[in-house]
Parts: structure tokens; C-alpha cells; sequence
């Protein structure tokens, strides 16, 4: 239930740091605790693994929108709405470089 | 406590998660991955010439063999992420018609990496320069831009293939 993941890129900057690590886990999914600006880590069908910070909840269907920390991430609607079970996790611990 | 984390990655290979090249940003330029090739030759120099004119092998012999190992290793490493990204993100399945090696050049070059990090020989990292190189002149191909070749204006002054502008 919890993952160590590398973060790669600058997207998530100044933020989150390329080379930095994140440790996540499903638990604050579950227990229904993220939130906008919550930061995840999930599979887009498109760009593969990603970490984003949540914009919007859809509460009913379930549903995630995501957005980067700067200009150069991709916006919201190239990222579509994600499904709770495509999360790996929330961010629990952030480890800088 | 990142040390540790960094420690068990480089042991356990956590999965990354992208925050990189959202937007394709089309900045690929595989200068990255060659001069990192030509530091491992350089490595592999300083490291004979380290263990063959040192007499006493003290602390400091052990420390200096060390650093230039690591530095070897990084950039063994360094090659082939940069070679990747290339591979991955700007390498089409169309080029393979055109560049049939390409499939089989890019698998040499993850292994000489990883062979240079395993052993301290020159030819095997002269080759991975090569290799580097011919992926290099592939890619600016691609794009459609002459290359040159000429010597690496520093030790150990091995040939670059570079853009003619």
C-alpha cells in the first residue's frame, strides 16, 4: 500500500524537483481524504505514469482532474479526467534532492 | 534521508512518475550522451593511469580510485538515459524503415553502457562512443541536418559527430 517513486521532470516545479522522491500510498484515497491540491501519482493511458496536483473532484462519478505546477505541464483537459482505480497513490512524504 | 532512498533506487529501481516533457518540448540534441560517452573513455584513462603510477596504496590512492569509478558509473548511466529519451520520445516506428539498425544500435548502446559500468576497459568504452556517434549522425539525419566529424577539443580528443550548423 505504499510506493517510493522518483519524480522526473520539472513540470511539478517548483514544487517537486526532478530527482526528488515521493512516498505514496492508496490509504488517503480510501479513507476519502484528497482533496483539491492534493498531490498524485497515476497511469494516464496517454503519458504513462505522472505526478499532478488535483484541480477538481468529481465526487459522484469519481473522477480526478489534474494539473501540473507550471506553464510547461500539460493542461487539464490534454490530461482528462482520471479514474480513482488509475491512481497509484497520494503523496505522503516528499523527499528533496 | 534522501541519501538512503537515492542508495535503495539505484539497488531497487524505483518507478519514476513524469513530470517531464508534458508538452513535448522538441529540444533533443544527443551532445548530452556523447560527451558523457567521452567522459568514460576518460575515466577508463584516468583510472590505468591511477592504478599503474601509484606506488603506495594508501587511503588516499583507494579515495581518488573511487571518485573516478563513480563518476564512470554516473555517466555510463547518463548515456543511456539520454539515449532513451531520444530513442523513446523522438524516434518514430517510420524510421525504422528508413534506419533498419536503429532497433538494434539503440539495444547495443544499453548494453556497452551497462558494460562500462561492470569493467574498466577501453575498448569497450570506445565502442560505446562509437556507437553514440552513429546514433548521433542517425538523428540529425532525421531532421534532415549535415553533420561533421571532428576531434573532441579536449582529453581524450576522440572523434565527435557534430550538426555542420
Amino acid at each position: 500500500m505504499f510506493r517510493i517513486i522518483k519524480v522526473e521532470g520539472e513540470s511539478m516545479s517548483p514544487d517537486y524537483n526532478s530527482g526528488d522522491y515521493v512516498l505514496v500510498s492508496r490509504f488517503p484515497l480510501l479513507l476519502h481524504m484528497v482533496k483539491v491540491d492534493s498531490v498524485l501519482v497515476f497511469k494516464s493511458q496517454k503519458y504513462g505514469i505522472l505526478i499532478k496536483k488535483v484541480s477538481e473532484i468529481d465526487k459522484v462519478q469519481k473522477k480526478y482532474f489534474l494539473k501540473g505546477s507550471n506553464q510547461m505541464s500539460l493542461s487539464t483537459e490534454m490530461i482528462g479526467a482520471i479514474d480513482e482505480k488509475s491512481i497509484i497513490g497520494s503523496v505522503l512524504l516528499h523527499f528533496r534532492q | 534521508m534522501y541519501q538512503i532512498i537515492n542508495f535503495l533506487d539505484k539497488m531497487f529501481h524505483f518507478t519514476a512518475a513524469k513530470a517531464h516533457c508534458d508538452i513535448p518540448c522538441g529540444i533533443y540534441d544527443p551532445i548530452t550522451a556523447q560527451i558523457a560517452a567521452l567522459t568514460v573513455v576518460r575515466m577508463v584513462d584516468l583510472i590505468d593511469e591511477h592504478h599503474s603510477h601509484s606506488t603506495i596504496q594508501d587511503k588516499e590512492f583507494y579515495n581518488r580510485l573511487v571518485r573516478l569509478i563513480t563518476v564512470k558509473e554516473e555517466h555510463s548511466e547518463k548515456v543511456k538515459h539520454e539515449i532513451r529519451i531520444i530513442f523513446g520520445d523522438f524516434i518514430k516506428s517510420e524510421h525504422f524503415e528508413k534506419y533498419p539498425e536503429l532497433p538494434l544500435l539503440f539495444h547495443k548502446i544499453m548494453q556497452l553502457g551497462s558494460a562500462d559500468k561492470q569493467k574498466s576497459e577501453k575498448s569497450t568504452a570506445v565502442e560505446l562512443l562509437d556507437r553514440v556517434n552513429r546514433f548521433a549522425e542517425i538523428f540529425w539525419e532525421i531532421k534532415g541536418i549535415k553533420t561533421k566529424k571532428a576531434k573532441a577539443p579536449y582529453a581524450p580528443n576522440l572523434e565527435f559527430v557534430y550538426p555542420e550548423h
